[in-house]
């Protein structure tokens, strides 16, 4: 059923994407910091660490977050199919709640992120 | 496009028409599904296209299907369906004629969601501003899952055509 090249293509997929994720977990450490960006611009960066509810404003209207044993999450959005909620609780480094409507980001970030730089001089 | 016969026009039409539906039947069915993912049973109407007619129908029926299904969708959901659309079956028909019979249609079919989903990823980073290792972190995750649906909408595709291509033999 599957040809020669059929079976090169998949186990080469296969494994550059599981060497690429190993990779990323080796590298991604531990998480204390979450970014919450509204349409590409950085509007919120909170500690982990310190459990609260804070809201941003999208083009759609407000999205809830809430931050609670080291963990993020979206309470409420106006989004239409809720996705961004749906994804609930995350909190290892590089995982992110996306809302595509509301144009929100969350993102934990990572040790090595590339802007871990940016919290430093900050 | 060139002039084309009556009876491809009508094809291409009906594929169009089917994969429209398919895309929008299966965004709005409460399918249990990982949050992001989609198998993008759309594709197996591009691969019948594209084994039917080659790779211009096929790039035509992909990217007539991400604007009619966009019509009941939002824009920046347009944004990402069109150019993976786009990418996904140019690609495949590049490999299409490029590997010969080397890649059969579930090759075709992986490579496609291969492309499909890092196009996403690709309009992702600039339409949401990701950073670099946000993408890198996404990036083995979506071709994981791409090889998987591609495998497995290759498969009906697969079938789909053997099946057409015995009725269409009058």
């Amino acid at each position: 059923m599957l040809t020669r090249y059929d079976r090169f293509l998949i186990i080469g997929l296969l494994a550059l994407a599981l060497l690429c994720l190993g990779i990323v977990r080796y590298r991604a450490g531990r998480t204390d910091t979450v970014l919450v960006q509204v349409d590409g611009e950085e509007v919120i960066r909170a500690s982990l660490a310190a459990d609260r509810r804070f809201w941003v404003d999208g083009p759609l209207g407000r999205t809830e977050i809430e931050i609670r044993d080291e963990r993020v999450r979206v309470v409420d959005s106006p989004c239409e199919r809720k996705i961004c909620v749906r994804t609930g609780w995350i909190g290892k480094p590089y995982q992110m709640v996306i809302c595509v409507p509301n144009r929100v980001v969350i993102r934990l970030l990572g040790s090595d992120d590339d802007d871990g730089l940016d919290a430093i001089t900050e | 496009m060139r002039s084309m016969d009556t009876q491809k026009m009508v094809r291409l039409s009906l594929l169009i028409s089917l994969a429209t539906v398919l895309s929008i039947l299966e965004n709005q069915l409460p399918i249990p599904r990982p949050l992001w993912l989609r198998l993008g049973l759309a594709n197996v109407i591009t691969l019948v296209a594209l084994m039917m007619y080659g790779t211009r129908a096929a790039v035509t029926v992909a990217c007539m299907r991400a604007l009619l299904a966009g019509i009941f969708g939002t824009l920046p959901m347009l944004a990402f369906s069109f150019p993976a659309a786009l990418a996904s079956s140019t690609a495949m028909g590049v490999l299409h004629r490029v590997s010969g019979q080397r890649l059969s249609i579930i090759g075709l079919s992986i490579s496609g969601a291969v492309v499909h989903n890092l196009t996403q990823l690709l309009v992702a980073y600039f339409l949401l501003s990701l950073n670099r290792s946000s993408i890198l972190a996404l990036a083995p995750l979506l071709v994981l899952a791409a090889v998987g649906a591609g495998f497995v909408t290759g498969l009906i595709a697969r079938y789909l055509v053997r099946h057409l291509f015995s009725s269409f033999e009058e």
